[in-house]
């Protein structure tokens, strides 16, 4: 569970708004705060704006793809640090690997419980 | 010695008593019918006018050189083998004859009646294995111009030297065009060195054919007149005799045309199916995603959960159950269109009543969208009403996606001839133009600058396209220089 005075700030990047909204009441529900983007370019600058402490991401989106919207954050020292868990639908061992060999710190595939995603943001944030 | 018929000798000699000598031995033996003539003269009449099968000739004749005979009718077609008779047994006068064509060489002594009979057998059987050889010759040569297998002859180095019939039918072309083909070099080249060869360059394969007198399958690429053509010939080194120099090679071609293609369409048909197999597996996973979401969410937090959150998320499950039906709907469709049986069940229907469920269905669904309908109805129309419904889902889906939020999205329909018209306008980046047919293509995504492509089958415009075409109808795409996208489809009025 997150620190109830300074809540854990999460930034769904998914093009499919009916993911987001889920994955806005998982979180919401648990105490999080949720920042949204349909759009990977829209998710490269709202992390650059609000900082979150920690960014869910979709691969495939229609205008950048997660890959490209990853190499974005990390080549920016505003965002470079923050931990970044790609949640996807492509789910071979293949498209794991390439996520992590990139430098994500995690890599879930949908569907998820809700349980394994809130494990996997306890991990990269260090508290698991 | 027996022969399939009594065989015609004539005897040219002016000794009397050796002509009949001569003629009672090939009468016993041979049971030959004899013709006997004394003169140079006489023998060359008789041999303008009957056919034989031998000559036995002396060489002194009164009015000529018997030898003279044999350089008169040197050449001449189904000249007979001669045998000479001389009285004065000299090697200088064998050696003259035989140059000159002489079949054999009896001299008239005591031993002429065991040895000519031995010298016809020679010379008949010599005349039978030519004429045998002269018939496989002809034979073959038979073979070769009506077979109906395509066969090419090539020098040493590939270059084609003549082609048969079938060959040249098969590539649509003659003798002068095909000579400039090389079995080794392209344009008619083996598939492996086609893409490493540069225009021009030639390829030497003796190597190859060198290690022995083995075939060698060789997969030839071909261009005919009426387009390419793929074949496939095998090669076989011709040799000028047993362990001598190779002269050329024989290739027998084969058009694989029909076969490459229909292993190419299976070779696609695998493909699109994996395709589709992954395609579908990834987009399962959006409305499993949020069923999970959801339903473990409602299960874990109930009581810290308010009504209407629990009502949102209920909604949610149920269009996101909407959406796993209408891939299911997709993949049905699919199948059914690959089987070549959609299924039409055509009643008279209201072609406005569609469209506006068909907005209330997407407005309901939650879109952010402006639709605007536009249907100009005089008629009911005959069509499958589920078909039309489905078609038209497909077409505001697919604006829905391109369009920008908040955009306006507009319905028309009306009569235009006698069809009834319907069209999807919506004010997204437009359809570039190489793409507008390509787009009811079975999994063709239109992709962006960067060449992501949307999630989604990529199977609706083809599915769109089947059904219009299967009402007899048409289907299109256009887009203004300012982007933005209007299908439109055309059903007739009558299904009659």
């Amino acid at each position: 569970m997150a620190d109830s005075s300074e809540p854990i700030r999460v930034l769904v990047v998914d093009d499919d708004p009916q993911i987001v909204k889920v994955m806005r009441l998982m979180l919401k529900i648990r105490g999080y705060e949720v920042l949204e983007a349909l759009r990977g370019a829209e998710g490269v600058q709202v992390a650059q704006e609000k900082k979150p402490d920690v960014i869910l991401l979709d691969i495939m989106m229609p205008d950048i793809d997660g890959y490209d919207v990853f190499r974005q954050l990390r080549l920016d020292p505003a965002t470079m640090d923050i931990p970044v868990i790609f949640v996807s639908a492509k789910a071979s061992q293949e498209h794991v690997d390439t996520g992590l060999s990139l430098g994500a710190e995690g890599y879930i595939t949908k569907p998820f419980q809700p349980e394994d995603l809130l494990e996997e943001i306890s991990r990269v944030l260090g508290k698991g | 010695m027996a022969y399939d018929r009594n065989m015609r000798v004539l005897i040219v000699d002016d000794d009397r008593g050796n002509a009949q000598a001569v003629q009672l031995l090939l009468e016993k033996q041979f049971e030959a019918r004899v013709d006997s003539v004394g003169t140079y003269s006489a023998a060359k009449d008789a041999l303008g006018t009957t056919e034989y099968d031998l000559v036995v000739l002396d060489q002194g004749l009164p009015d000529s050189d018997g030898l003279n005979l044999l350089e008169e009718v040197k050449g001449v077609v189904n000249m007979p083998p001669v045998i000479i008779l001389t009285g004065q047994g000299s090697e200088e006068v064998a050696s003259r004859a035989f140059r000159m064509g002489a079949a054999g060489y009896v001299i008239k002594d005591k031993r002429m009646s065991s040895l000519l009979p031995e010298e016809v057998d020679r010379a008949l059987n010599a005349r039978k294995a030519e004429a045998a050889l002269r018939d496989n010759e002809r034979r073959f040569r038979n073979l070769y111009d009506s077979s109906p297998i395509a066969i090419t002859v090539h020098d040493r180095h590939g270059q084609l030297v003549h082609a048969n019939r079938a060959m040249l039918g098969m590539f649509g072309t003659t003798l002068k065009d095909i000579k400039r083909y090389n079995i080794f070099a392209d344009p008619v080249l083996p598939s492996d060195q086609k893409e490493s060869l540069k225009e021009g360059e030639t390829v030497e394969y003796e190597e190859t054919f060198d290690a022995g007198d083995r075939s060698e399958e060789l997969g030839i690429f071909g261009l005919s007149r009426s387009g390419e053509i793929s074949i496939e010939a095998t090669a076989t080194p011709i040799y000028d005799k047993a362990g001598g120099p190779l002269t050329g090679y024989m290739c027998m071609v084969q058009d694989v045309t029909e076969r490459k293609t229909a292993e190419e369409e299976l070779r696609r048909n695998a493909d699109d199916f994996k395709e589709l197999v992954d395609t579908a597996a990834h987009e399962l996973r959006h409305p499993a995603t949020v069923f999970k979401g959801y339903s473990l969410t409602l299960l874990d937090q109930w009581e810290e959960l308010d009504e209407e959150t629990i009502r949102e998320s209920l909604e949610s499950i149920d269009s996101a159950a909407n959406r796993l039906t209408r891939l299911v709907i997709q993949l049905l469709d699919t199948s059914r269109i690959e089987r070549g049986d959609l299924g039409l069940s055509i009643s008279s229907t209201d072609p406005s009543t569609i469209a506006t469920r068909v907005v209330e269905e997407m407005r309901v669904r939650g879109s952010d969208n402006e639709f605007l309908v536009d249907i100009v109805q005089s008629t009911d129309i005959d069509v499958d009403p589920e078909k039309i419904r489905e078609t038209l889902v497909i077409l505001i889906d697919n604006a829905m996606k391109y369009a920008p939020p908040q955009s306006v999205i507009e319905i028309g329909g009306g009569l235009e001839g006698g069809e009834f018209v319907y069209s999807v306008t919506d004010s997204g980046p437009g359809i570039p133009e190489e793409y507008r047919e390509k787009v009811f293509e079975r999994f063709f995504q239109v992709e962006d600058s960067l060449h992501h492509s949307l999630p989604g089958l990529g199977l609706g415009l083809y599915i769109a396209r089947s059904i219009v075409e299967a009402h007899d109808g048409w289907i299109r795409v256009e887009s203004g220089e300012s982007g933005g996208s209007k299908f439109s489809f055309g059903v007739p009025v009558s299904s009659s």
